[in-house]
């Protein structure tokens, strides 16, 4: 769960400065779409993991994979959702940099579940085995 | 511009296609994997969904430039 939490504030940390430096190298509007790319990426992922890492550990199968579906479809409703209110509402609007900052968000969080992974099994090769 | 309406169409069916297909393959692993060796589940859920929130960001992208053909390039269809 920390692990899960720990992504997503990587992502708001850099979302935030990435999106100061857009502001400052280009443009109001290009750093404004940035940020709702990012957004749009954030939120559906943290509710997609939420879901997820609540079910996770020794539960009956039935009530990890009801966690999986649910996880999924709020993802993919809250992502859907985010873009057509992103393109529907904002303007002016910058395509191109709010694919951008869902991009950078991708990123992110595949570096960031890469780094998790790694640690965890880091931790379980470091921990020693008892032996009866 | 009815055009713009089936490519955004096409994009997220078939975008859903292949995650279905990739998400699929995935479950049935997991299933395998732990039926297999039961006391390697947890680890392996957790490899599972991270897997699986990488798969379906393919067909977000693909619904994200869907709606950018439908609200911005044709916005008088929506």
């Amino acid at each position: 769960m920390a692990g899960v939490h720990r992504i997503a504030l990587m992502q708001l940390a850099t979302l935030v400065p990435s999106c100061l430096l857009v502001w400052l190298a280009l443009d109001e509007t290009t750093a404004l779409s940035w940020m709702c790319g990012g957004v749009v990426a954030v939120v559906p992922q943290a509710w997609f993991a939420l879901k997820l890492f609540r079910a996770r550990g020794v539960q009956p199968a039935t009530e990890i994979a009801r966690s999986a579906l649910s996880g999924e479809a709020g993802k993919f409703l809250l992502s859907a959702a985010g873009f057509a209110a992103v393109f529907a509402l904002l303007r002016p609007i910058e395509p191109g940099a709010v694919f951008a900052g869902y991009g950078v968000m991708l990123v992110v969080q595949t570096i960031g579940s890469w780094r998790m992974l790694m640690s965890r099994e880091q931790k379980q090769t470091e921990t020693p085995k008892q032996e009866l | 511009m009815e055009l713009v309406l089936i490519a955004a169409a096409i994009m997220i069916s078939l975008g859903g296609l292949g995650a279905a297909i990739g998400i699929g393959m995935l479950g049935g692993k997991l299933i395998e994997g732990s039926a297999r060796q039961p006391e390697l589940a947890p680890k392996l859920q957790v490899t599972f969904f991270l897997g699986a929130g990488l798969v379906d960001a393919i067909p977000i992208i693909g619904v994200g430039l869907a709606m950018y053909l439908i609200f911005v390039v044709a916005p008088g269809m929506a």
